[in-house]
């Protein structure tokens, strides 16, 4: 019997009721447990850790790639291991997931390609059809000068960029980022932390919507300012801390 | 013995793998007919042009290297012993009903084949095919499906064109050797000889061959977690597979053509 959270004070988006992550391919060894909170609109998590400490099997779960190792993760007040398969491709184009170390771009597409592909499948459109949406994300972030490069041709610090505009493209209600900005220099973490600010806030390129963002870092002192919640993972304990804005 | 017992037991393991893998795409080719046709339908279209159109200069050069080599032979020699009344039902009986099917599958899985594990064995060691899954994207429809309809297509085409080629070429050669059997009795012959379950059988093998070849070689580069030092083994073990795979399948409908 699925029983409903507790109402949130603002209209959560994901519900985290003590969940525990698995090491991501590791089967059933959990690697992070009690995670714990609400995610609704406008807010910014940022989830502090070392490597290893589970941050990236934690977005995994949340964007309904790995089930959790216990727990329950809700979603509009649906259990989202209760969905079916239909279901969960519908939740998954609702969360928006930026994976580290260049955002794992589909090697043999253009950067144009790569961005317009979720929307041509899921909205059955063809390249053109979905070319204005895809070179209008593009222009805003920057990149429409590489529309037409394969990924492997792009400078490393580009490519994270590349991988947001296409989580975009579908207009995800939630954005998780797995460390974006790691190993980038100042200017790019930068333009990464007020474009990031810009999307929870409801800027121009999600059409004014708030989004609810999740990022992960091993540096939690470069987003202090921009994050409205800030946990960091040590030892398998999610442990939220005050704000450190 | 125990060696053996490990082997076949490998062996059944592995093919129940595959024929679970094939059933799960062959039910999201159908499930999902109608979704993405307008992604789907072009990854099927050059899936056809890269295993179909491209690979006809070198069927055309193993059709007529068969023809000249093996056919203009067998043409030859049974004219010197005066029996050129059976040359149809040999070539038939080579031609169409073994060496063109197999050729060509062995021709397509060497050119095709090899690339689909190491494309889908690459995407699948650097993430690409979680990227797909995050993006809501079934892997299986859009990777591997378009792959199959593609490649079944395109072996059942080559193998027809194969045919045609092989047994002109090899009539060529019987020309060329002084061979008394004109166009019209060498062509008389292998239409008597061919029957209508040869056709059905050829078509069922050649879309068999290179439904085989593409669900193995998918299943090698996709179904199992993978880094980039796997990709050369996953290979090797796709091209034995396929063979093994498409030599079965020959076996079958040799058997299937000897019932009357």
């Amino acid at each position: 019997m699925q029983r409903p959270p507790p109402a949130p004070e603002t209209p959560a988006l994901l519900v985290l009721e003590h969940l525990a992550v698995r090491a991501a391919g590791s089967g059933a060894q959990r690697q992070i447990e009690g995670v714990t909170g609400s995610i609704g609109p406008g807010d910014f998590w940022v989830v502090c850790g070392a490597h290893g400490s589970g941050k990236s099997a934690l977005l995994f779960t949340l964007a309904g790639l790995q089930a959790p190792a216990a727990g329950r993760l809700w979603s509009d007040g649906r259990e989202v291991a209760a969905f079916s398969p239909e279901d969960e491709m519908r939740y998954r184009r609702r969360i928006g997931l930026v994976f580290e170390n260049g955002g794992r771009l589909f090697h043999r597409l253009t950067v144009l390609e790569n961005v317009a592909l979720p929307l041509c499948y899921h909205e059955n459109q063809t390249l053109d059809e979905a070319r204005p949406r895809a070179e209008g994300l593009l222009a805003a972030l920057d990149l429409i000068e590489w529309a037409h490069t394969t990924p492997g041709r792009l400078r490393p610090a580009t490519r994270p960029r590349v991988a947001l505009a296409r989580a975009l493209i579908l207009q995800p209600d939630v954005l998780l980022l797995d460390d974006p900005v790691a190993g980038l220099d100042a200017p790019e973490t930068r333009w990464w932390r007020e474009t990031l600010r810009g999307l929870a806030a409801g800027g121009a390129l999600t059409g004014g919507r708030p989004l609810a963002l999740v990022v992960t870092t091993h540096e939690l002192e470069l987003w202090a300012g921009v994050g409205t919640r800030f946990v960091r993972l040590q030892e398998g304990r999610w442990t939220p801390m005050s704000d450190l804005g | 013995m125990d060696a053996l017992g490990r082997a076949v037991v490998r062996f059944l393991r592995a093919a129940k793998a595959q024929i679970a893998f094939a059933i799960i795409s062959l039910s999201i080719a159908f499930g999902k007919s109608g979704v993405a046709s307008r992604v789907v339908h072009p990854l099927v279209r050059s899936q056809i042009h890269r295993a179909g159109w491209r690979l006809l200069p070198m069927t055309t050069f193993l059709a007529f290297a068969l023809g000249l080599v093996i056919i203009g032979q067998t043409i030859t020699l049974l004219t010197r012993v005066g029996i050129q009344s059976y040359v149809g039902v040999v070539m038939v009986s080579i031609v169409v009903r073994e060496l063109g099917p197999l050729a060509v599958a062995l021709l397509v899985l060497a050119r095709v084949g090899t690339a689909y594990v190491i494309e889908l064995g690459t995407a699948r060691a650097l993430g690409e095919v979680e990227a797909l899954e995050a993006l809501g994207i079934d892997p299986i429809h859009y990777l591997v499906v378009p792959r199959v309809v593609g490649l079944a297509l395109s072996v059942f085409s080559l193998t027809v064109y194969f045919i045609l080629a092989a047994l002109a070429s090899g009539y060529l050669f019987a020309f060329l050797q002084d061979v008394p059997l004109r166009p019209a009795e060498y062509f008389r012959q292998i239409a008597e000889a061919l029957t209508a379950k040869d056709f059905v059988l050829l078509g069922l093998k050649s879309l068999g061959f290179g439904g085989i070849i593409a669900t193995i070689t998918c299943f090698q580069g996709l179904a199992q977690p993978m880094r980039l030092e796997d990709v050369a083994g996953a290979t090797t073990r796709a091209v034995v597979q396929s063979m093994v795979g498409c030599v079965l399948l020959d076996a079958a409908t040799i058997g299937v053509s000897l019932v009357r």
